[in-house]
């Protein structure tokens, strides 16, 4: 277990530090490439050929199998949470927004009405997320009017089942 | 392999649809007692005890044996998985009720066609953020005291501020764009005349 353990952190740690190096020359747009392929084909490639390399320096016995199974399932659930959290990164969330702006007011506390969120312009919000919708092919756009595609059909469909599913409301509260 | 590494193995396999499934059961328990589901402490709730189910599980096979460091690194390892099944979890609910995209798409695909000036009458940064406080007052990171807010909790805000330092270590502005920043609004203003053509 300890070796599974280390062997996944490290595989995770040592794909950041590719990925902090790329961002840090230039930040690429389509992150939904580019992350997957640090975080999961570097490492399966590098695996691979490190195994056709040496080729007796695969597993011995059960227990290292076991170990590097582990610190697989370990290194693509981690990776995985990365993936999915860089939209946080990348996408300002207003909920944080309104922490911080009712943060500046405590001890006292701040009147709801006294609200005011600086952070965000009137069409930062929804303007680049409806360009989004558009360049991937979920929204078409024809003389200023929106509607959605057959792919953006399908998406909605997905994520009715899902939530009629999970037992909540068809659609969520934006 | 040994029995108890298979059975430790189909476990944390399995554990992501038990989450699921843990999370729809108590969504729907809710509903049958009459109450109204609350929806992400549902899936906090599933994720913790699929995380808490996954750990004992390893402490009672112990399947690479008994030693302290093995245990140690057992739980350490049970625990992240665990951890990493909640938030996968969550943050698949999150995209259908929280996401911005989502939302958009759903007043898009509910009219046939709009337009965009009607789409910015419904969903707009005032809807947004009232959006947001009854989920932050439900999730316990804001208290109501008459007509004031106050700062209840601590891990959104605790999640923001890391976020706002890997940005930083990634070389992304840290702060959204502010509502006077004149480049910004510009940007946004040229976005809407093209869609307006």
């Amino acid at each position: 277990m300890e070796s599974a353990l280390c062997w996944g952190l490290a595989t995770f740690g040592a794909c950041w530090l590719v990925h902090w190096g790329l961002w840090w020359i230039r930040v690429p747009k389509g992150y939904l490439v580019w992350l997957p392929a640090i975080f999961w084909l570097l490492p399966l490639a590098g695996g691979i050929s490190f195994f056709w390399a040496t080729g007796d320096k695969l597993p011995q016995t059960e227990t290292e199998w076991f170990a590097w199974i582990l610190a697989a399932l370990l290194h693509l659930t981690v990776s995985s949470c990365y993936i999915c959290g860089y939209a946080g990164i990348t996408e300002y969330s207003p909920s944080a927004e309104v922490l911080l702006a009712v943060r500046e007011h405590m001890p006292q506390g701040l009147p709801v009405n006294e609200l005011r969120v600086r952070s965000f312009t009137e069409h930062g919000l929804t303007s680049p997320r409806i360009e989004d919708l558009h360049t991937s092919g979920l929204v078409a756009i024809h003389d200023g009017r929106l509607r959605v595609t057959r792919l953006g059909c399908f998406a909605l469909a997905l994520s009715r089942v899902y939530r009629v599913l999970v037992g909540v409301e068809l659609t969520g509260r934006g | 392999m040994s029995p108890a590494m298979w059975i430790l193995l189909l476990a944390l396999t399995a554990a992501p649809l038990g989450t699921w499934l843990g999370t729809a059961a108590i969504n729907w328990t809710a509903r049958a007692v009459g109450r109204s589901p609350l929806p992400q402490l549902a899936c906090f709730g599933a994720g913790f005890a699929t995380m808490a189910g996954l750990v004992v599980l390893f402490l009672v096979l112990q399947p690479t044996g008994s030693a302290p460091r093995e245990l140690l690194a057992g739980v350490l390892l049970t625990g992240a998985y665990g951890f990493c099944i909640n938030f996968l979890n969550w943050f698949v609910f999150t995209v259908t009720e929280t996401s911005m995209h989502a939302h958009l798409l759903v007043e898009i695909g509910h009219e046939g066609e709009i337009a965009r000036a009607e789409l910015d009458r419904r969903y707009n940064k005032a809807t947004i953020i009232a959006a947001r406080i009854p989920r932050l007052l439900e999730l316990g990171q804001l208290r109501l005291d008459g007509d004031r807010l106050y700062l209840a909790g601590s891990w959104v805000l605790a999640s923001a501020l890391v976020l706002r330092r890997l940005r930083r270590l990634l070389g992304i502005p840290p702060r959204p764009p502010q509502e006077n920043a004149a480049p910004a609004a510009l940007k946004a203003a040229r976005r809407d005349e093209r869609f307006a053509r």
